[in-house]
């Protein structure tokens, strides 16, 4: 006879697979392709896309594969078998920190676009609230919710992106595409790191791993997981460099939104396709923040382990919506998401390597 | 518990305080074509631009129920004069009395006089691509008379002209003539790109619009430097490849045929090895039948379809290289497309002579061009003669 | 319950003057029944003697409560025609109850409790003289409605037969739609006074154990002085009463329950409704209607799609309008933007004032529908619609295309298979209405995105209420949007989890699970 299992906050690797690529498409890729048609000449921003993408979805699979050894136990808990308990709590707090921070950046980033595409005078403080407000009510619901909402939402978002993608193939010029490999090699470093800015939020692996059911599956799902969001913004990216051509991108705020904006749905109910695209990418944006917010919240719950998490939610919102409301303009927002990302590569990177190296000269099993 | 409603409603009352943006349909002005002249009275340092906004007036649509026959006309055309388009555009607010509201804008008229001036026409286009608020859809035409008076002809299928001007336009396909008027996403592309470009030349006659020859622009200062002809723009269209259909007139021994053009390609090649001097391939491909002739001898006469075919690429190569030698001689500006190959093809080379193209050395004016024409006839039409020349004579 | 009811206070407790033992003395005995009950006129106490007359005897019962052929031919005639009775009273009271008496259901009562619970619900009562016990034989009749087609769900083509208040009537629907031995009904007592009979239905071997456990304990914990209807009951046991959604389906048809009932779900049937309660719900199962699989798949698979738009249209649309009119205009087609600003010209409201004029008018229509009887009602339907919507055009206070909108709204509404589900749809469809009224489409996606977080957290029972959707089952998604071909459904619902995971036994036995 089989138990009933619902009520207990498991998951499964196919919700790891749905959550990696549910937290990575958010507001990045609505300006990537200007950022890299500006450093790139014709189609030649695929290689670094591609090349990151892959590196990405390695560390994917290795910081599954690595978590997977400690199963059922909290990162706090193997990190301070590994690197002793004060360390350990100083790299939850840290993740916990920029977790926080990425959902500040991505709720000030989309009321900007927001106030950009959809309104003209409502305060960017008051879009950037109700978000807020929508995100805490998601994060205090249960963590299997979470992971729910992420599977009701990316067939929608991977829908809309589609969509997008296939209604303007009549407007898309090969010429636009060519010349090919024409960029100078010694520019590519810089446009790595530009194009990794859009590869966020892996970190989640090191958390969320806790609570898969069975773990030896997971590095697998992650990887695949990966995959979605690499295939998707290269697809992006080359739809608008065909459409646009490289000048035009590297001169667009939102190019991806633009690309919305070519699109005409025969029959015309919908005139203005890009704030249906927008809207709807919205709910990306949405479960990006959401995660990043419930990692922060369940980095700081497995340090404080008395705390409600309701309680921890609470001293976590207001500091959201300052941090989001700092940057004062568009520049400085994009210093904030430039200095942000790198922040999180060099973490989630040094703690890869850390925490192996570590275990390996420390000689702390993997109980596997 | 208590605490976490009472922040809630604290919340919601604030966002009842709202509706920033909120703005019904009927107090919005729609604003469905743009007229940019140059103004009658110049003063000051900087030209003065007469702006031209058609607005919707709903009213005049009628209710269906009242069978749209109201004697009220349907838009109001409002002009105002001024240095800075955004502070024309504030300043028709205060006179309409609802603000222009340009999401629904169909089509852009420029007058001929006020894209020759310098650097005028790419101050026009740019609030016009910075505005959130329009669409890259919008077409933009040059006007060869006054601008405004295109917004005024009074057509009669549609109720408003600068939607009548689109109208027009989907019928392109039969005329080869014509090119589409430019949209304002591609626009923004040759501006960036710095590629000439070509805008048709509409003309208002008697509540109609005609669509006759096009207008060049410089890519670099973005103004009027020519016009050419319909007749040239089929040639021009021929080498692009953009020909969507039309008709040529040949003569094939003294008997004059109309041949209809069904589908058109190009394939152009560029041979840029010595950089000063380089050699354009283009090879064009048409498909059409034999619409009209005003002879009687066979077409399915093998040896008469040769001559007939013969004498029809001579006819296309003559109209193509004309062209051709128009834009490489008298305008000595490439709006063929010619960069944007190079750029494509030939980026390094590009590079290096990117500045010598139309000016300093003139490598595109010294550029070799060679033509050859391809043509298929797939049918003569459903009968092979219409009168018997041997009966008659 | 050691505590009798009937002592309500102490007070009366003293002023009470009868014995709650029964005792051997008949007179006594009955006169303790009258007491009790105040002696109501419809008390029927007969006292006769059997035996050549050697013993005292009293039937007593309820008049209208009980089927008086039953009294008549089988407890009256066959005491009669008894003979040759054993002359010792408590052998007697045993011959009586194990010969005399043809009536097949048959059994002893030790209290007044007893008697009284008996006869309350239409069962007859035999005293005999000189023995403390009594016989209660089950006579139940009365007034009863027939079976017939159900009211709130009619179908084209299904059967034509609903529940009806009966309790046994409605066990018997069910029994013909399912002859299986596993099938299980366990009886409960709801109600401090009404003493109403809940059956909780299931298959046992395909529900969830854990399911039917959580069921019954809630009903457990049921304390209320009556429940008149099954809403009681559901209100009682459902997950969150914040929820704007329904967590347990009501129907009125048997096909629907049994259906229910082989899917693994619990059925709960309370005596004097005809609405039973089918447990746990999900979004997608309140969606779907008996129908769907009465007809070819093709069919029932654009109805099913035709009926998500429909649910679409019926939470969205008159916030779409209100986003798209007074927000996004650049969204509408350029002619439908004009010919909806020719419209609205000299409309004096914003739409959002507009349109909560509208449909609060449309509830007011349908619940004035509700009211009246059925004649009246159309008239209603006819007032409304035409009258009220063409006149509140040509006055000006709304557009035309609101009365579109609207309209449309409430056809897409009443399409919708279940009534809950329908309102709790215009539950929504009024706060989507606000959301749109402040942030135009932001607002609605905000809403939307809401509604999907308050979906996900929501249980049934134990059963997520967003499944099969999320988590994810795509087996089931056979039987969701789309309706797969009968033969090529071969599970039962994967959600579910139930015992018996096989819906048929062809093509792969060999991987058949114990």
């Amino acid at each position: 006879m089989k138990r009933f299992k619902y009520g207990d906050e498991r998951i499964s690797e196919r919700d790891i697979m749905v959550a990696i690529p549910s937290i990575v498409i958010g507001v990045g890729i609505l300006s990537l392709p200007r950022d890299l048609a500006a450093l790139t000449i014709g189609s030649d921003g695929w290689i670094p896309l591609l090349v990151v993408g892959l590196m990405i979805i390695f560390v994917c699979w290795a910081i599954a594969k690595f978590a997977s050894g400690f199963p059922n136990q909290t990162f706090l808990t193997y990190a301070s078998k590994i690197v002793t308990k004060p360390v350990a709590i100083v790299l939850t707090c840290l993740f916990a920190i920029v977790s926080i921070f990425i959902t500040s950046f991505q709720i000030r980033k989309i009321s900007n676009i927001a106030q950009q595409y959809l309104f003209d005078r409502t305060p960017i403080e008051v879009i950037a609230l109700t978000f807020l407000l929508v995100v805490v009510y998601a994060v205090a619901g249960s963590r299997v919710g979470l992971f729910r909402i992420n599977l009701l939402f990316m067939p929608i978002i991977l829908f809309i992106a589609c969509t997008v993608i296939v209604f303007n193939i009549g407007w898309f010029d090969f010429g636009n595409l060519l010349p090919v490999f024409q960029t100078p090699v010694k520019d590519y470093p810089k446009i790595f790191t530009s194009g990794s800015a859009a590869y966020l939020g892996v970190g989640i692996l090191w958390f969320y791993l806790s609570l898969v059911d069975e773990p030896k599956k997971a590095p697998k799902a992650a990887a695949l997981g990966m995959c979605i969001p690499v295939g998707l913004y290269i697809l992006i990216f080359i739809m608008c460099i065909a459409v646009f051509g490289t000048e035009v991108t590297s001169n667009l705020l939102y190019p991806t939104v633009e690309l919305a904006k070519v699109v005409e749905i025969p029959g015309g109910f919908f005139e203005r396709f890009e704030s249906v695209f927008f809207v709807i990418w919205i709910m990306a944006i949405f479960i990006t923040a959401t995660m990043a917010m419930d990692i922060g919240v369940f980095a700081l719950n497995s340090i404080f382990k008395n705390t409600m998490k309701i309680k921890l939610i609470f001293i976590c919102a207001p500091f959201i919506y300052l941090i989001a409301m700092f940057p004062k303009d568009v520049t400085e927002l994009d210093l904030f998401g430039t200095i942000l990302s790198n922040s999180i590569i060099i973490l989630n990177l040094s703690v890869l390597i850390l925490l192996p190296v570590v275990a390996k000269i420390r000689g702390v099993k993997r109980n596997e | 518990m208590n605490k976490k409603y009472l922040f809630l409603l604290c919340c919601f009352c604030f966002f009842l305080t709202g509706c920033w943006d909120e703005m019904n349909i009927e107090e919005r002005g729609f604003v469905v074509g743009v007229a940019f002249d140059l103004a009658e009275e110049q003063s000051g340092d900087s030209p003065m631009i007469t702006m031209t906004n058609q607005f919707v007036v709903p009213a005049g649509f009628g209710t269906p129920s009242e069978g749209g026959n109201s004697s009220e006309k349907p838009y109001s055309n409002l002009s105002v004069t001024g240095q800075s388009l955004f502070e024309m555009t504030r300043e028709m607010a205060t006179i309409q009395g609802n603000a222009p509201y340009y999401e629904h804008l169909q089509s852009i008229v420029v007058a001929e006089e006020l894209a020759q001036e310098p650097h005028m026409f790419e101050n026009v286009m740019d609030l016009l691509i910075r505005d959130p608020e329009m669409r890259r859809e919008t077409r933009v035409v040059v006007s060869a008379k006054k601008a405004k008076d295109i917004l005024e002809i009074e057509p009669t299928l549609e109720p408003l002209p600068a939607m009548h001007i689109n109208t027009v336009n989907d019928n392109i396909d039969r005329a080869g003539g014509l090119i589409q008027p430019l949209r304002i996403g591609e626009l923004n592309e040759y501006m960036l790109e710095e590629y000439n470009y070509l805008i048709p030349i509409v003309r208002a006659f008697e509540d109609r619009i005609i669509f006759n020859g096009a207008g060049i622009f410089d890519g670099k200062s973005n103004q009027l430097v020519d016009t050419i002809s319909g007749l040239e723009i089929f040639g021009v269209n021929l080498i692009t490849g953009k020909l969507k259909g039309g008709f040529i007139n040949f003569k094939a021994k003294d008997e004059k045929m109309v041949y209809e053009i069904k589908q058109a390609k190009s394939n152009i090649k560029i041979e840029a090895d010595q950089t000063d001097h380089i050699t354009i391939d283009i090879e064009i491909d048409t498909e059409g039948n034999i619409a009209e002739t005003f002879g009687g001898r066979s077409l399915l006469d093998e040896n008469y379809m040769e001559v007939v075919n013969k004498h029809l690429r001579e006819e296309i190569k003559h109209q193509v290289t004309d062209i051709l030698k128009k834009g490489q001689e008298e305008i000595g500006m490439d709006f063929f497309g010619f960069s944007k190959i190079m750029r494509e093809k030939h980026y390094k080379t590009w590079e290096k002579i990117k500045g010598d193209w139309e000016d300093g050395k003139n490598i595109f004016q010294n550029a070799t061009i060679n033509v050859t024409v391809e043509n298929t006839i797939r049918t003569v039409g459903t009968t092979n003669r219409t009168k018997d020349l041997k009966r008659s004579e | 319950m050691g505590r009798s009811l009937y002592r309500k206070n102490d007070k009366k407790k003293a002023e009470e003057n009868f014995s709650l033992e029964i005792g051997t003395n008949l007179a006594e005995n009955l006169g303790n029944v009258r007491k009790m009950l105040e002696n109501p006129n419809d008390l029927i106490i007969r006292e006769f003697t059997i035996g050549n007359g050697n013993h005292r005897t009293a039937i007593v019962y309820i008049d209208g409560l009980v089927e008086s052929v039953y009294i008549q031919d089988h407890i009256m005639e066959d005491l009669k025609q008894a003979t040759e009775l054993p002359d010792d009273k408590q052998e007697l009271f045993d011959v009586i109850q194990h010969e005399v008496i043809t009536l097949t259901d048959i059994e002893r009562g030790q209290s007044l409790d007893d008697v009284s619970n008996a006869i309350l619900s239409g069962k007859t009562v035999f005293y005999l003289d000189e023995v403390n016990q009594v016989l209660i034989m089950d006579t139940k009749g009365g007034e009863n409605r027939s079976v017939e087609e159900p009211q709130s769900e009619s179908l084209i083509r299904g059967p034509r037969e609903g529940f009806v208040e009966d309790l046994s009537t409605n066990t018997v629907l069910i029994r013909q739609q399912i002859a299986d031995p596993n099938l299980r009904f366990k009886n409960y007592k709801v109600g401090r006074r009404s003493k109403k009979d809940l059956l909780v239905v299931y298959m046992d071997g395909i529900a969830n154990p854990d399911i039917v456990e959580e069921v019954k304990r809630r009903l457990e914990t049921i304390d209320i002085d009556d429940a008149p209807e099954s809403g009681y009951i559901e209100q009682w046991i459902e997950d969150s009463f914040l929820s704007p959604f329904p967590q347990v389906l009501s129907t009125e048809r048997p096909d629907k329950a049994a259906e229910g009932m082989l899917q693994g779900k619990v059925v709960i049937m309370l005596d004097r409704t005809p609405f039973v309660l089918i447990a746990p719900a999900t979004f997608g199962s309140s969606m779907h209607s008996p129908e769907d699989y009465y007809w070819r798949w093709s069919l029932a698979t654009l109805i099913r799609m035709l009926r998500y738009l429909a649910a679409f249209i019926s939470v969205f649309l008159p916030a779409l309008y209100i986003a798209l009119v007074s927000y996004h205009q650049g969204l509408i087609p350029s002619k439908l933007a004009f010919s909806i600003a020719a419209s609205r010209h000299g409309v004096p409201f914003p739409p959002f004032i507009e349109a909560l004029i509208m449909t609060v008018t449309m509830e007011l229509l349908r619940e004035a529908g509700l009211r009246l009887p059925t004649a009246i009602g159309q008239t209603i339907g006819i007032v409304g619609g035409l009258v009220i919507g063409e006149a509140a055009v040509s006055a000006g206070i709304v557009s035309p295309i609101m009365v579109i909108v609207v309209a449309l709204n409430a056809i897409a509404s009443f399409s919708l298979p279940s009534y809950d589900i329908a309102i709790s749809f215009r539950i929504l469809q009024f706060g989507l209405m606000c959301a749109a009224a402040i942030f135009g489409l932001y607002g609605i996606i905000l809403g939307y995105i809401m509604i999907n977080i308050h979906l996900v957290n929501l249980t049934s029972f134990g059963v997520p209420y967003s499944a099969p959707f999320a988590p994810n089952f795509l087996s089931d998604w056979k039987d969701l949007v789309l309706r797969a071909p009968i033969t090529m459904k071969k599970k039962r619902p994967v959600f579910m989890q139930t015992n018996d995971e096989k819906l048929m036994n062809k093509g792969d036995i060999g991987n058949e699970k114990v």
